[in-house]
């Protein structure tokens, strides 16, 4: 475990070291970061339309009743913005990109392509790792922002057409931007950046570390997103507390 | 390729040992192979042949001991960067996400940097001489190839690397014999033609005494004094003959049976 931890953080220094290299390697950086967007835009949107909506739907009678209809937009705004945006988002990539990075990548390493870059000299960490960390760095934070959009929108369609809210889309709009602001959604984008990291590298090191046969690899996926998806949460409270602290 | 002709470099490797959770495979390891010549490491499935392998192009570090290409250690990063090597491996080892030419030129465009018009010279080139078409089967992915293909594609990267040593792993594994025929005669006519050091690792007796300068056996961990083909055939002992001699018709037919060397 603590040996993981290490080996882990090593990598990550190793791929800052090769961040001099970026602009070599843009196009793979490029091909990365499309292949994340494509596979993820439309579950994104899907799920974020139902988790605002669910917020809406769960809060929403509960405020009217009590005479704060005004506190839905608010609510679901603050909580798309700050926490269920980017976790939401941090665990859907880990299972459907961070595993399949650790796949491609245990494949290659499983049969010998991994090797085969080491004894032409490619590294690796250049060839395969730094790519990958860099799109899913800017990938993940531009989903949460659309992520955010398509939460709180999903939020004032159900406030909207739900009878026991029925309040108009413009009301909900105008509370929400009453408590959301800039540093709100700040706190959100950079939530993800770290949730990216962790997921870009725990993805690569179980890959990289894959050794067997075609079994090893779906442990390898496995593992791969069973520890991104604790990382994330773990992660979510102390970088929360780290949030708090500064504001 | 030519100017590595006078390039070609030898091998010396001294008191090598590698132990994985305790269980020794390589135990003492010492041989050198001459620049220019095709050096054979035989033995049976398990022996430690394809780890010693890993440890002369220097994927693995070895416990003790050394490996040393024109005096320099290939653990040293500086030695192994000044040197040109390549590997084939028993899989082939090609990169499945990009096609075939791009597989061949992978060295010259991300380590060589080359212009791309220089590189698909060289490929084209490369993809010649192991006698694939350059129209049909350059932008083919590897999955759709055989494994006699993918060999040659292995191959065929090797080349392009433009190499002063060339490393083979199991060059005619699930080969047809025909194939397998072809791949020994490219790996014999590139020494030949280019001079370049060529060491093979194989249990393919055939290919062994057919192409091997010298040859040595691994057992146990253990190499055998490198020989001629000639001098293996005369002088080994009963075990190693046994192994040699072993995959006859007749012996499928036969009661007795055959112990790992």
């Amino acid at each position: 475990m603590i040996r993981s931890i290490g080996a882990m953080i090593m990598l990550g220094i190793d791929t800052l070291r090769a961040l001099p290299y970026t602009w070599r390697e843009r196009e793979k950086v490029l091909a990365a970061f499309f292949e994340i967007g494509n596979a993820s835009l439309l579950m994104s949107c899907i799920l974020s339309m139902f988790i605002g909506g669910v917020l809406a739907l769960q809060s929403g009678p509960v405020l009217v009743e009590r005479g704060l209809p005004f506190v839905i937009g608010q609510l679901v705004g603050l909580s798309m913005c700050k926490e269920l945006g980017p976790v939401m988002m941090a665990i859907l990539i880990a299972g459907r990109v961070g595993s399949a990075m650790t796949a491609e990548l245990g494949s290659m390493r499983v049969y010998q392509e991994v090797d085969a870059l080491k004894t032409m000299k490619i590294n690796p960490i250049h060839y395969l790792v730094l790519p990958r960390m860099i799109a899913i760095t800017f990938a993940l934070p531009m989903l949460v922002i659309f992520s955010i959009l398509v939460g709180w929108l999903g939020g004032g369609l159900v406030s909207m057409t739900n009878s026991e809210i029925a309040i108009s889309y413009q009301n909900y709009m105008n509370n929400l931007r009453t408590a959301v602001e800039w540093p709100d959604l700040a706190h959100g984008i950079s939530k993800s950046m770290v949730f990216a990291i962790v997921i870009g590298l725990v993805s690569c090191y179980e890959g990289l570390q894959t050794s067997g046969g075609p079994r090893a690899i779906g442990q390898a996926v496995t593992q791969s997103v069973v520890k991104s998806i604790v990382c994330i949460l773990i992660l979510d409270y102390f970088v929360t507390r780290l949030f708090i602290f500064i504001e | 390729m030519t100017s590595n002709q006078t390039k070609s470099i030898n091998l010396k490797v001294t008191g090598l040992k590698k132990a994985y959770d305790g269980s020794p495979v390589l135990n003492g390891i010492h041989f050198e192979v001459d620049a220019h010549s095709i050096f054979v490491i035989m033995g049976p499935s398990g022996s430690g042949k394809s780890v010693l392998l890993r440890h002369l192009i220097g994927l693995e570090v070895p416990d003790e001991g050394r490996v040393l290409l024109n005096n320099g250690s290939i653990n040293d990063p500086v030695v192994r960067e000044e040197l040109e090597l390549a590997i084939v491996f028993q899989s082939g080892g090609l990169l499945n996400s990009i096609s075939v030419g791009e597989n061949v030129g992978l060295y010259l465009k991300e380590y060589k940097r080359m212009p791309a018009h220089e590189i698909e010279i060289i490929v084209d080139d490369s993809l010649r001489k192991v006698g694939l078409s350059i129209e049909h089967d350059k932008y083919k992915m590897p999955s759709t190839l055989s494994g006699g293909m993918k060999k040659r594609v292995a191959i065929a990267r090797a080349l392009a690397i433009n190499p002063q040593m060339i490393f083979y792993d199991e060059p005619t594994s699930e080969l047809d014999p025909l194939s397998a025929v072809t791949v020994g005669k490219q790996i014999l006519h590139l020494n030949q033609e280019f001079g370049t050091t060529s060491i093979i690792v194989t249990h393919d007796r055939d290919l062994a005494f057919g192409i091997g300068h010298k040859i040595a056996i691994m057992q146990e961990g253990k190499l055998s004094k490198p020989e001629t083909p000639n001098e293996l055939l005369e002088k080994a002992d009963e075990d190693i003959q046994r192994f040699l001699n072993a995959g006859k018709f007749e012996d499928y037919q036969s009661e007795a049976t055959y112990p790992t060397v």
